[in-house]
């Protein structure tokens, strides 16, 4: 896993492609310490081995180059991580939501996101005498 | 920003519906609509390829289903929309669609646990809780997936709840 | 592939409960990914004879497992540290509402008795 200055994100991949890596593979992000990072994927077929990128994504902006003009099978992953994680690809032509009604409320899969679900629903596991609580819920959930 | 993606085409799906007699039960003779939404699809095919499930042709006219329906024990040939896997609410209007276009007699089988209740993705906030709060439910079939043993077991239910009046 | 409709004895058909084996220690309802499973204790004192002082027991009132919700995931079958519950491989239990699919102790401890061989899963 290679990490890359965000600044250089498109062209490195631009690069890849012209010496071979002409496979994309996936792209997608998670949450660390606070920070996105948006990862990717690439192969090169003829000498089967592949390339994995990594780079930070920017806090104020959350935004990062698209690869999508290089890698065109990249714009269904950067809709979905767009989607699920509130980050805007810079020259990403197609920003239809997939599977959320509309960009509209918080991206389910960031850490601070809260599971509505989890949060109307008891947890069975409460015992009445310590507390104990399950993932996915925020800090005060059981007293509210 | 565009909102609201294009709906599939559901007519097409709809004349995938296939007739199948059920191995178990020879004079039970069904249609079946597999919205085949995830991994659950596969079961429904080891049915079929099991032997379980024995499609009667590749698509059947009206007036051979009536042939086929007199031999039945309802004396119908019900249509079963078999709702088997993810609905995620982007999809879920072409379930809803799916079933409106569905002629009666008709009745929905909700298979494995997504269908029946949202299932592994209970907490996703982009996945319906559940087929039945959109069409009405006859069977809920439990699994994750269920076997197709199961898919058997749910159709003779429904079979069973059919009242010839 | 099967075609005689029999399944084979170590399935994940459905999860038996041994209500006698259960200690109420609630680890399996905690750890359920799906929160399908919900539980009712009350404690109990009981003295045996000759003991010095009474013991205090776990008293099972109710066991439920939501099988419309469950994921088959086999985690609270696993860390069961009792070995109360167990895979069988009943599959007959379709129901005509979503309400039907939540087993109680006496569904649970019906399928102990089913026709499973009561063999791990394991390759050879
Ligand atoms: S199998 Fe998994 S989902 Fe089902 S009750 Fe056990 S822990 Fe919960
Ligand atoms: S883990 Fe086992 S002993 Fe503990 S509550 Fe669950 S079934 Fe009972």
């Amino acid at each position: 896993m290679r990490g890359i200055d965000p600044v250089n994100w498109a062209d490195e991949f631009s690069a890849l492609q012209a010496q071979g890596y002409s496979f994309f593979d996936f792209l997608t992000a998670y949450e660390r310490d606070g920070a996105i990072e948006v990862i990717a994927r690439v192969l090169d077929p003829g000498r089967k081995h592949s390339q994995l990128l990594v780079t930070k994504v920017d806090t104020d902006q959350k935004s990062v180059a698209s690869i999508s003009r290089v890698y065109p099978g990249s714009v269904w992953h950067e809709r979905e991580t767009a989607e699920m994680f509130g980050i805007n690809f810079i020259g990403l032509s197609d920003n239809r939501p997939l599977l959320r009604r509309s960009m509209i409320g918080r991206p389910p899969l960031l850490k601070s996101s809260v599971l509505a679900a989890r949060m109307l629903k008891p947890w069975p596991g409460q015992p009445s005498h310590r507390k104990q609580q399950p993932i996915g819920v925020v800090d005060d959930w059981l007293q509210a | 920003m565009a909102s609201g993606n294009t709906l599939m085409p559901v007519t097409a799906l709809v004349s995938g519906a296939r007739a199948y007699r059920v191995a178990a039960d020879p004079t039970l003779c069904v249609q079946i609509l597999d919205l085949g939404l995830a991994c659950c699809a596969l079961e429904v095919g080891s049915a079929i390829a099991a032997g379980l499930l024995v499609e009667i042709e590749q698509s059947l006219g009206i007036g051979e289903l009536a042939t086929v329906a007199e031999g039945t024990s309802q004396g119908a040939v019900t249509t079963i929309l078999l709702i088997s896997g993810t609905i995620t609410d982007a999809l879920a209007p072409a379930v809803l669609r799916a079933w409106s276009q569905l002629s009666e007699p008709k009745a929905a089988v909700s298979f494995g646990a997504c269908a029946n209740t949202g299932g592994p993705y209970w907490d996703a906030p982009t996945v319906t809780k559940g087929i039945d709060q959109l069409i009405p439910v006859r069977v809920y079939v439990p699994g994750c997936p269920p076997r197709p043993e199961a898919l058997i077991a749910g159709l003779l239910k429904v079979r069973d709840e059919i009242v010839v009046t | 592939m099967k075609t005689d409709g029999q399944v084979p004895g170590q399935a994940h058909g459905v999860i038996a409960l041994t209500a006698s084996a259960c200690t109420s220690c609630m680890i399996c309802v905690r750890e359920c990914p799906s929160w399908c499973i919900e539980l009712e204790s009350h404690d109990v004192e009981v003295t045996d004879p000759g003991a010095r002082r009474p013991r205090t027991v776990s008293f099972l009132d109710a066991f439920t497992i939501d099988f419309g919700l469950c994921m088959y995931c086999g985690i609270c079958v696993d860390l069961c540290p009792f070995d109360a519950l167990a895979w069988r491989p009943d599959f007959d239990y379709a129901s005509r509402s979503a309400a039907g699919l939540v087993q109680g102790i006496g569904e649970l401890e019906s399928w102990q008795q089913g026709p499973g061989d009561g063999t791990a899963i394991s390759d050879s």
